[in-house]
């Protein structure tokens, strides 16, 4: 339970990289149109991604050796 | 002191196979060293090929036949042998100076024979031993050997996206195009090497880093991982085809993230859509890899059946 906490922990502190990122990205245009072009802090993204992930298997992996 | 006895003596009681692990390391430090002599030679897929071999004969352990196989010693003229080929490999593309540099990474029929040299560094490791010995190591540790066979044309898939994104970035975006039509009115299609979907609020536009190659690599090292973890307990037939599926399901749930994209930014997101679309994208990603590993995890495991308790 511990490392569960441990791993909620640290994914709450890649969220203010989150949500300050992609401030400049583009405002179109004429017609009113947005454009995808967001320059957003890419390495928190595949940081959470990575540690969920993880975080996902240690549980499936547990409860695959509880239920063996 | 011989060079394997060295390395058991530094191993100690880790009950790592000192046979292949000895060579192995060696063919790694050799290919590590080649990149930073010439960084030009610098590629992912036989460093993690090699680093993968590794990592899993030591997982699987001490194989008791290697004791009858009886391999030979490490020679000091077959290592002077392997260090000198490649000495000779950093000397070549030293020598071939700009026109390496500009085949490096390129797409060009002479990007693909450099990656070819490449590939090469691993060729040394040949001469290490001799080949019966090559063949004992391949009966013994086959699983091992196809697993890092498998990296290295597998694994880092960003230059077969590139080269494939002609016709690959064509078909996303129409398949894109097909699964938005049914939610968004007016949809538009702008083909090109980078194909737009224009709608009525978000255009949206198919960039290359939008291939879906950032999810295969995610999948990639999470996978590695479980597979490192788990690798003694895994059906390895199951685990390859695992491997297929959850290659296909990240290419198709790419599919399904830029279908939301569209539509999401064409339904009144259209701000949410193009501030957040990359880290919403890895988190996306990683919500795939969660739903195939409950999926498929139980099912690569190997069955240990228990004896049933015998009768008093």
């Amino acid at each position: 339970m511990k490392k569960f906490v441990l791993v909620g922990a640290l994914t709450l502190l890649v969220t203010p990289y989150l949500a300050s990122a992609g401030e400049d990205h583009d405002k179109d245009d004429k017609k009113g149109h947005r454009h995808v072009n967001a320059t957003e802090f890419v390495g928190a993204g595949l940081a959470a991604a990575a540690m969920i992930g993880v975080a996902g298997y240690i549980v499936l992996r547990r409860r695959g050796i509880r239920q063996d | 002191m011989r060079v394997s006895a060295l390395f058991s003596a530094i191993l100690g009681n880790l009950r790592v196979p000192p046979f292949p692990f000895w060579i192995l390391l060696l063919a790694l430090a050799a290919v590590v060293a080649d990149q930073f002599a010439a960084p030009v030679l610098f590629s992912t897929a036989p460093l993690f090929a090699v680093l993968a071999c590794l990592l899993l004969v030591v997982r699987h352990g001490y194989r008791p036949e290697l004791q009858s196989a009886n391999p030979s010693r490490l020679a000091g003229a077959r290592v002077f042998l392997f260090l000198a080929l490649h000495a000779v490999l950093v000397a070549l593309v030293w020598i071939l100076g700009d026109p390496a540099l500009r085949a490096s990474g390129s797409l060009t029929g002479a990007g693909w024979a450099f990656l070819f040299v490449k590939l090469c560094t691993l060729a040394p490791a040949l001469l290490l031993l001799p080949w019966r010995d090559w063949r004992t190591l391949a009966s013994l540790y086959t699983t091992e050997l196809t697993a890092a066979g498998i990296v290295l044309v597998t694994f880092f898939p960003r230059r077969i996206v590139e080269s494939l994104w002609p016709w690959y970035g064509q078909f996303l975006g129409r398949l894109v195009q097909l699964f938005s039509w049914p939610f968004v009115s007016g949809l538009g299609y702008v083909k090109a090497l980078y194909p737009t979907l224009t709608g009525p609020s978000l255009d949206v536009t198919i960039l290359l880093s939008c291939s879906g190659v950032n999810g295969i690599e995610l999948f990639d090292a999470l996978f590695a991982l479980v597979v490192l973890c788990d690798w003694p307990r895994l059906n390895k037939r199951r685990t390859l085809i695992a491997y297929g599926i959850g290659v296909a399901a990240m290419i198709f749930g790419n599919v399904v993230r830029i279908t939301s994209l569209v539509v999401l930014g064409n339904h009144g997101f259209a701000d949410f859509v193009s501030r957040f679309h990359i880290n919403a994208g890895w988190l996306f990603f990683a919500a795939i890899f969660l739903i195939f590993l409950s999926l498929t995890y139980r099912w690569m495991l190997i069955r240990i059946r228990l004896a049933p308790p015998s009768a008093a």
